[in-house]
């Protein structure tokens, strides 16, 4: 599956900090600058995509909370 | 179906909001707020027009959900706005409170020279011109009636 996130609101950084923290249930990698990512699930999961990108965002946040 | 700036389709709720209102990091906060309840995916021109898409993890009403996140995006702009107006007294405390627990930084900082100065607005701090330091017994115990009684 293909998730297409906006530059100018995701971070490249926290994508890759979660493409590691999600390195359990599924492989994934940038595809390219506009972070188009594709992440390939080890299992079915539901809402993977969405919660991938809950978990960038809340990554990003608690970086400008430290 | 559109009400405001909720577009409501395909199980998910589209919030138009305008940057020059409501700040990028304000839009975050907000969000970080509904992580737990919705799927949240941020999309647009930051300079020009913000579309914010929830998906509710559970069943919701949309258009609730629509709405209080514009309560929340209000909640956040106002704590910005009253967080930039207090700033500086905010400092002023804390290194009040520095100060008071490590004179030394004293030494060590120009500014909080000039802060202290405001502060103290040029008096002694040893100053006690309402007698305020003076213990009760002293002031008004029997040793002072003793000597009133002398005078």
């Amino acid at each position: 599956m293909i998730i297409l996130l906006n530059k100018e609101f995701y971070n490249k950084e926290s994508v890759k900090e979660a493409l590691n923290d999600f390195k359990g249930i599924c492989r994934g990698k940038i595809l390219n600058n506009s972070i188009e990512i594709e992440l390939k699930p080890k299992e079915d999961i539901k809402q993977l995509k969405e919660e991938f990108c809950n978990y960038v965002l809340g990554l990003m946040k608690n970086k400008t909370l430290v | 179906m559109k009400k405001s700036n909720l577009e409501i389709k395909d199980g998910c709720v589209v919030l138009s909001i305008n940057p020059k209102v409501y700040p990028l990091e304000v839009i975050y906060s907000a969000a970080y707020v509904f992580l737990d309840r919705a799927y949240i995916l941020l999309d647009g021109d930051p300079k020009k027009e913000i579309f914010i898409e929830l998906k509710p993890k559970n069943k919701e009403n949309l258009e609730k959900l629509g709405r209080e996140f514009n309560n929340e995006l209000i909640n956040y702009a106002d704590y910005r706005e009253r967080a930039k107006q207090t700033k500086k007294i905010r400092e002023i405390l804390l290194q009040r409170a520095l100060i008071t627990n490590d004179p030394c930084i004293l030494k060590n900082d120009e500014r909080l020279d000039d802060t202290t100065e405001e502060l103290e607005d040029g008096k002694d701090y040893l100053d006690d011109p309402e007698g305020i330091a003076i213990p009760w017994e002293e002031k008004h115990g029997n040793n002072a009636k003793k000597k009133k009684s002398k005078k």
